[in-house]
């Protein structure tokens, strides 16, 4: 099988940025931008099902779409394979996932940009034909349809958890007091209660933000804040637990939260996340993973922190592994150069996520990102209005920084997703002041559906980059040389010739990414005198990096034998080695 | 029904010469401690398989259809039931609502002997009923629920093939354990064809090992300057798969006892974790039944060997709460009187370190007071410590005493296909680890004797005192007292600390109430209203052996009637004079 995929760079030397690895993509005019299959807006869980269902129709031969399980709301868990050729599911594979966490609805619209992208560039012999000839892209387009279904539900509602009943409050009951849309605008927002025992205050800069008051600043509290509704059950707390239970984007086992808000029982409760843990165990060829979602590490790389584990140490790790880190920034390099994110707000934290589960528990490199984020807006020049307005406290610490820049990136983009504190009259709290306001749900998370387009675009760029960036192992300077007579030295050199190392340090630790396992298959009158006929070779890196293997065998001149290297992770190749020559 | 099997044999019993009392079966004094004439007969000096395991659950079901239910809790990897046999007076309170107490064995496959106990409790609990009153009041009061094996497909292979008393120790669902990206394609070969995996040695005046001068068929190290006469070649087998490594990629091989989600982590912390936690469908039929079963508040998983009495944590840094360590402490010194030869332990410092085991899932996540016994100590082949020695093995020495020889396979002369004339020879499976037939029944029965009293330690609430005292308009004040009469809290620190179980419920009936109160200092009459739903009051917590009192004040005057609901402690109602 030839593992000639692109034209590799001739010359490749040490600390080759992965860009320049894979110059095809980047050119302009490589990604079809016109006639892919998707409809403008967002897409609920049926209609989203059908788009891929469409373009699975229309790209047979490339295109699969497979069930997985089902949410507790009853709706598929699926995964659509992007590939040709043979041997699709055992070759370096990329698993793109998407809205684990619900309310980011963005990254399934973002994973049907890039299959519709990807599949009509694909057409003829293009130079993503003959990526997706080599390499396989599957996509877990929406892993929590439960939540994302609320985006299309009145009223609308910000929620993370799937459908599964929880006793969130411990109090013996179900789902009993969940939100309430007290003003009937269709909008679950923030509610606010004056009242003096309250520690919150609305924000001086910004009043449509609330803050805590400090009290040893002399700050003298005004308001309770709480979600939209009313006690239902009766127990002074308000909207405590809503229907449903686990938050799919908080099931994973990393850094699981144990008796955490909607992170259900234990890790894997919710059979939305225990099948992306399965797809792991059936796809051993999953080199790269790809989480759109809340956590990022493409803007800012992650870093390996001395003393939290090394090779030898068995104690859980906390940051990258040193050998790791490099990758992960130069991936994260090119990812800011062909998206041009940046001023991304603070990545949330890896607690039950899918995409520390990625690395840390199934060893495979892992990247993500939100795609999306209401864009720090240009600062003024000296002559125009300040535009950032002075924060109450330190600008540094400033906790509102983020809802500050969403702020002002709507009032100058949407308006309409900053809601004014609007006085309710609520039966819980007669003679209050009650209002509610804040942002409109969804629209911190999710880009107004003409930026869709766009980003869609560029974050095909960069799954085409990864794609083109798995390991590629070639048998490189095959030698034979004769020993004497019927005695023959083989030297081989294995090398990867793709961009990521064919398996990272902590996979190589974890113990699931397979080594290249590499067989010298002698024939009859042959034997193998030095050398092991079965041997696994542990991590190539990328970029020309190779390893230098020997054998003696002995047998009749002008036989062949057989010399095949193979990972599910690092790629395979079969060379036939004849013995020939005199010494 | 089965009754009238049994009669003929009490008449019998009665007509003869009056050997003993009525009980004594025919010809024969009854031993204490044994039931004198079951209506299941089951031999205790030997290991069930699945299906004869299934065979006793069934008979013991059908012999006691009051005591005793067998089903299913789930399906392992190769479609074998998981038993469950639940035990109580089912003619008695709601088995649903008693405090339960959560038994398993055999998590490891070769850790047989667990199993085997499981199922004595059960026989004992539902043949001694009606003789002996401690176990009636048990069974009114509790509910047993009794897994014999979590892991039946591994008890099989170790019952059925070839294996060491240390294999497998893993279940049998198919790993790459040496990534070569085939499963379990070299394990062990049973060269003389005897059914038990032993050592391979060879003559060779180059090897460092030597016969021992105690017993011969126990081999010694050379000393370091002197010559030995043998080398050892590791246990029976081959390269099944041409990768020049011998038995490398067996049945199996993960550690069901590392899956667990609490603390769980991957194998560069914990060999054997497998891919993620609750991969395996046993772990997940286990937890499925343990979350659907809030009412469960002790739990024993049997293990083997060592003699201890092992608690949590696996870890260090898992630190238990120090209101539960009391009661564990109670509970495990208890155990070193009842189990000689055992020690109380705690695993992380006295053993080892373990993460995501399921003794700490069922306190962690569940806050399920739990022991692990690892049953089974070389003491009790003389009822002493045993000393290394030079020489000489306690096991050895124990095979040529007490079992003449019978538990060591005699070196014998096979062809190896590689190392051409060799010997195997060595410790059968079912020696060293389990236990030998005229010693199983009393580590049976001893160890049920340490869980039976766990079982009794768990929270039993009980409503004490309803006082009653009339007031002005129409009005009275009803103040009742809830105990807990036993060690154990209804809410563990772990459970109450994380919200684990709901609150228990203090309701009362019988009239309109007007507020409800918890009555923090009874002697001062001091209490705190509960504003929301006050006829049923909520209490955080009863502890072992204390009660917490409230008080209501109702429109009416009787009689009330108050309730006591516990998820742990169970439920007693009792009325107003």
């Amino acid at each position: 099988m030839s593992t000639k995929m692109i034209p590799a760079s001739p010359v490749v030397l040490p600390g080759t940025a992965l860009r320049s690895l894979v110059p095809l993509f980047l050119l302009t005019g490589v990604l079809t931008a016109s006639g892919h299959a998707q409809s403008p807006g967002y897409h609920d869980a049926a209609a989203l099902r059908k788009s891929f269902d469409r373009l699975a129709e229309r790209h047979g031969d490339l295109i699969r779409i497979t069930d997985l399980a089902e949410s507790p709301g009853g709706h598929a868990i699926y995964s659509v394979r992007i590939g040709s050729g043979d041997g699709i599911d055992e070759r370096p594979a990329l698993l793109l996932i998407a809205n684990a966490s619900g309310p980011h609805v963005a990254g399934s619209e973002t994973a049907l940009g890039i299959a519709s992208r990807l599949a009509s560039s694909a057409e003829g012999d293009t130079a993503i034909r003959r990526l997706l000839d080599q390499t396989t892209l599957y996509i877990i387009p929406r892993a929590n349809p439960d939540a994302a279904e609320a985006m299309f539900q009145q009223p609308l509602r910000e929620r993370t958890w799937n459908a599964m009943p929880a006793d969130d409050d411990s109090d013996g009951e179900l789902d009993e007091d969940g939100a309430e849309d007290l003003n009937g605008d269709g909008l679950i927002s923030t509610m606010r209660v004056e009242d003096p025992a309250g520690m919150w205050i609305a924000d001086s800069a910004d009043p449509v933000l609330m803050r805590k008051a400090d009290a040893a600043r002399g700050q003298t509290g005004r308001y309770f804040v709480m979600v939209e509704g009313v006690d239902d059950d009766g127990d002074e707390e308000w909207n405590e637990d809503p229907p449903g239970g686990i938050d799919i984007g908080h099931n994973f086992s990393y850094g699981y939260e144990y008796f955490g808000a909607g992170a259900g029982l234990y890790p894997f409760h919710a059979p939305e996340a225990r099948a992306i843990a399965q797809f792991y165990v059936d796809h051993p060829n999953i080199t790269a993973v790809y989480v759109l979602g809340p956590q990022n590490n493409l803007v800012k790389a992650w870093e390996h922190k001395s003393g939290t584990g090394s090779s030898g140490d068995r104690m859980p790790l906390t940051s990258v592994m040193e050998e790791d880190e490099a990758w992960y920034e130069e991936v994260a390099r090119s990812y800011r150069e062909i998206t041009d994110n940046k001023d991304a707000p603070e990545p949330e934290a890896l607690e039950g996520d899918p995409l520390s589960f990625a690395y840390y528990h199934m060893g495979r490199w892992a990247f993500g990102s939100p795609v999306w984020w209401p864009p720090v807006m240009e600062k003024a020049d000296s002559t125009g209005e300040e535009k950032k307005k002075p924060s109450s406290g330190d600008d540094k610490d400033d906790p509102l920084a983020e809802d500050r820049q969403a702020l002002e990136w709507f009032r100058a983009n949407r308006p309409d997703a900053i809601l004014e504190w609007t006085p309710v009259s609520h039966p819980d709290f007669p003679g209050k002041v009650v209002e509610v306001g804040g942002f409109r749900p969804f629209a911190t998370l999710n880009p107004p559906t003409e930026l869709l387009d766009s980003i869609a675009t560029e974050q095909t760029e960069f799954v085409s980059e990864l794609l083109a960036g798995l390991p590629r192992i070639e048998m490189r300077a095959l030698k034979v040389e004769p020993l004497g007579d019927r005695v023959y030295r083989i030297t081989a050199e294995l090398a990867n010739t793709g961009y990521l190392p064919t398996r990272s340090a902590l996979g190589a630790r974890v113990r699931w990414p397979r080594q290249v396992r590499v067989e010298l298959e002698a024939g009859s009158g042959q034997h193998i005198s030095g050398g092991r006929a079965i041997q696994l070779v542990d991590a190539i890196d990328g970029s020309g990096r190779s390893r230098e293997l020997t054998w003696v065998v002995v047998g009749p001149p002008g036989s062949t034998v057989t010399l095949t290297a193979k990972s599910p992770v690092g790629g395979s190749t079969t060379r036939n080695v004849t013995l020939r020559g005199t010494p | 029904m089965n009754r009238v099997r049994i009669l003929p044999v009490m008449l019998l019993a009665a007509a003869a010469t009056p050997l003993a009392a009525q009980d004594s079966p025919a010809g024969a004094l009854a031993a204490l401690g044994s039931p004198p004439d079951p209506r299941v007969n089951v031999a205790w000096n030997r290991y069930y398989d699945h299906a004869t395991m299934g065979e006793i659950g069934r008979r013991l079901e059908e012999a006691w259809p009051d005591r005793c239910r067998l089903s299913s809790i789930g399906k392992s990897v190769e479609n074998r039931d998981i038993w469950l046999i639940t035990v109580t007076n089912f003619n008695v309170g709601n088995p649903e609502r008693k405090p339960a107490m959560y038994i398993d064995g055999n998590i490891h496959s070769n850790e047989i002997q667990g199993s085997e106990i499981a199922l004595y409790t059960a026989w004992y609990l539902c043949e001694m009923a009606d003789r002996v009153p401690w176990v009636d009041s048990l069974l009114d009061e509790r509910v047993f629920y009794i897994v014999p094996t979590i892991n039946p497909d591994g008890r099989e292979h170790f019952l059925r093939q070839p294996d060491t008393p240390h294999s497998p120790r893993s279940g049998v669902q198919p790993r790459d354990d040496d990534g070569d990206g085939v499963m379990d394609e070299d394990g062990f070969d049973d060269l003389n064809g005897d059914n038990f995996i032993t050592l391979m040695r060879r003559a060779d005046p180059r090897g460092r090992w030597r016969l021992s001068p105690e017993d011969p068929r126990l081999m010694i190290r050379a000393p370091a300057d002197a010559p030995g006469s043998y080398e050892l070649l590791g246990y029976e087998g081959f390269d099944n798969d041409g990768d020049g490594l011998v038995n490398e990629d067996r049945p199996g091989y993960y550690d069901p006892n590392r899956n667990w989600p609490w603390n769980w982590q991957p194998q560069y912390v914990q060999g054997g974790a497998d891919y993620y936690p609750t991969s395996l469908p046993e772990t997940r039929a286990v937890m499925k039944f343990v979350i659907a079963h809030p009412n469960i508040a002790g739990a024993q998983s049997y293990h083997n060997n060592g003699g201890m009495i092992l608690r949590g944590p696996g870890q260090e840094d898992d630190a238990y709460q120090p209101e539960d360590v009391r009661m564990y402490d109670v509970i495990g010194k208890k155990g070193e009187e009842i189990l000689p030869g055992y020690k109380y332990m705690i695993v992380w410092k006295d053993l080892y370190t373990v993460w995501g085991g399921e003794l700490d899932w069922l306190y962690g996540a569940r806050g399920i007071v739990t022991f692990s016994n690892e049953l089974w100590t070389d003491f009790n082949y003389f009822s002493r410590e045993v000393e290394p020695e030079k020489y000489d093995d306690a096991d050895y020495r124990a095979d040529r005493l007490l079992l003449f020889n019978e538990a060591i396979v005699p070196w014998t002369p096979v062809q190896h296909p590689v190392y051409g004339p060799i010997e195997v020879g060595g410790v059968k499976k079912q020696y060293t680890r389990a236990i030998p037939g005229f010693l199983l029944q009393a580590e049976a029965h001893r160890n049920m004797a340490f869980t039976l009293y766990q079982a009794d330690q768990m929270p039993l609430v009980r409503v004490d005192s309803i006082a009653v005292r009339k007031l002005d308009g129409g009005l009275s004040e009803v103040t009742a007292t809830v105990s807990n009469v036993r060690l154990v809290s209804t809410h563990t620190a772990q459970d109450l600390n994380n919200h684990i179980t709901r609150p228990d419920y203090i309701s009362l009936e019988g009239g309109e109430v007007v507020a409800g109160f918890v009555v923090d200092d009874p002697l001062q009459n001091l209490a705190t209203e509960q504003k929301r739903n006050p006829a049923r009051i909520l209490v955080d917590n009863i502890p072992g052996m204390g009660s917490v009192t409230v008080k209501w004040i109702v429109r009416g005057n009787g009689p009330f009637t108050v309730i006591a609901d516990s998820e742990k402690g169970g439920v007693d109602r009792a009325d107003s004079q």
